[in-house]
């Protein structure tokens, strides 16, 4: 296995070894040990770069690859410990941010709209094996993607990152990801109310208009899953105590 | 509806898959109730409550954003649960039910994920030496250890959940009638409400708010055809 499929195999367990000290600092030690294999004929230099990659760090889990191909090369270079320190934290906060935009609160949401839409139109379980199929192919290309283009760029990483383009996406992304979800809302409740539940629609349609509502006076004291449990409880306690 | 041991031992496998999905293992979409529910009533053999009960724990799913250090339920064994729950009933009457059961199971199943967490921290506090000594060895024994944790989580949860669902079931303990049909459509509301607030809380950007509004435009036109 060469040392690039070694990280990225490791990289897709990354964060097992999450902490609250550390976050995904061990993770990425994990994953890059395969890249710094080259430095284990100089032990010193190949502990220290081993202990450095240990070290506290936090991105979105798809992108963190970036990191750990950057900091790698640098290693193999022999850029100083303090630089890769440095770049290290620097990379931290906005490959978190952007990954979150992109995959959490862009693609995920966007392939996930699509699945509700196809599922309410009749596509039943081969949209679902059809989406899972390609969400991962989009997983293990990005992360992939990321190893190498860290690897390449090494202590350049923000400048190559800034070339790829990723950032634009983001805005694209969200707005299919809102489009997606906005209509499968309507069709959902419809799908529902096809298959029996003859008051489908109006449930959903007063429950989004309640969590619109909500949401635009920041009411987050009950989230949706309480209000429901809750609702759902006095009514099976009504139930059982009405004869 | 009878459970052979067979097919327990496949919902609790998928379970654990989708359990490990969460957080530590491919992170894809195995985790999500609409991957994990139809999956689970493929296994069981009632796709249709399956399909039925991973859409609407998805709606809930979509209020949540898996970032770094929050606290997030665990969605995956909890959908394989409530489908093992409601399968070989009329959906309309034990939907309801079996998204209750769903959320309990994933509120309760999230709170493990920190634990997990702790564990790790205190493998990793035993081994701080050798890790600040970049012991390869240490990393990796130390990975590995922590991987365990959450199989160890996943494989309780699943092996509870999974089994807490089919007792009920096999005692029947699930509404029917008008009552099972209001709780399927307070479970649909609440649907709603989670999917419309997680859409509104994640559209910080003026222009994601118009899509949606245009999407449900959409959405209506698509159902009033």
């Amino acid at each position: 296995m060469s040392d690039i499929s070694g990280a990225f195999w490791r990289l897709l367990v990354l964060q097992a070894s999450w902490t609250y000290e550390r976050l995904q600092g061990i993770g990425m030690g994990y994953a890059s040990l395969p890249l710094l294999r080259a430095l284990e004929g100089q032990p010193e230099r190949h502990s220290q770069a081993v202990a450095r990659a240990t070290e506290y760090f936090n991105a979105h889990p798809y992108l963190a690859g970036i990191a750990v191909g950057a900091a790698a090369r640098a290693e193999r270079d022999g850029v100083a410990g303090a630089t890769i320190q440095r770049l290290r934290t620097a990379l931290s906060g906005p490959l978190g941010s952007l990954g979150d935009q992109l995959f959490w609160i862009g693609v995920v949401p966007a392939m996930v709209g699509v699945l509700l839409i196809a599922i309410a139109e009749g596509a039943h379980f081969w949209a679902v094996g059809v989406g899972l199929v390609i969400y991962l192919v989009i997983r293990i290309l990005v992360t992939a993607w990321g190893v190498k283009l860290g690897l390449r760029s090494g202590i350049a990483v923000s400048a190559a990152l800034q070339r790829s383009r990723l950032a634009e996406h983001v805005q694209r992304v969200g707005l299919l990801a809102g489009l997606a979800v906005g209509a499968a809302v309507p069709l959902v409740g419809g799908w529902f109310a096809a298959g029996g539940s003859r008051w489908a629609v109006g449930a959903v349609g007063v429950g989004a208009i309640g969590g619109v509502v909500a949401a635009l006076v920041r009411f987050r004291v009950i989230p949706a899953r309480r209000l429901t449990l809750v609702t759902m409880a006095i009514v099976w306690l009504l139930a059982w105590s009405i004869p | 509806m009878t459970v052979t041991f067979g097919v327990a031992l496949g919902l609790i496998g998928w379970a654990t898959i989708a359990g490990l999905d969460l957080a530590s293992v491919l992170q894809a979409l195995f985790s999500r109730p609409i991957v994990a529910g139809p999956v689970a009533g493929l296994v069981i053999g009632d796709p249709e409550t399956g399909l039925r009960v991973g859409v609407a724990l998805e709606l809930f799913a979509l209020d949540v954003v898996p970032v770094g250090a929050a606290r997030y339920p665990d969605f995956g064994a909890a959908a394989v649960a409530s489908v093992s729950y409601a399968a070989g009933t009329a959906w309309t009457e034990s939907l309801g039910a079996a998204v209750g059961l769903g959320l309990v199971f994933a509120g309760v199943g999230g709170m493990t994920v920190p634990v997990t967490r702790r564990l790790n921290a205190r493998v990793v506090r035993g081994n701080a030496e050798r890790l600040a000594g970049g012991e390869s060895r240490a990393v990796e024994q130390v990975h590995l250890r922590c991987l365990l944790h959450d199989v160890v989580r996943s494989v309780g949860l699943a092996v509870v959940w999974t089994g807490i669902a089919l007792a009920l079931a096999a005692a029947d303990l699930r509404p029917s009638g008008r009552v099972g049909e209001l709780l399927t459509l307070i479970g649909l509301g609440g649907a709603g409400w989670a999917v419309a607030h997680g859409a509104m809380a994640s559209a910080r950007v003026g222009r994601r708010w118009r899509w949606a509004l245009l999407g449900v435009l959409a959405g209506t036109l698509g159902l009033l055809r």
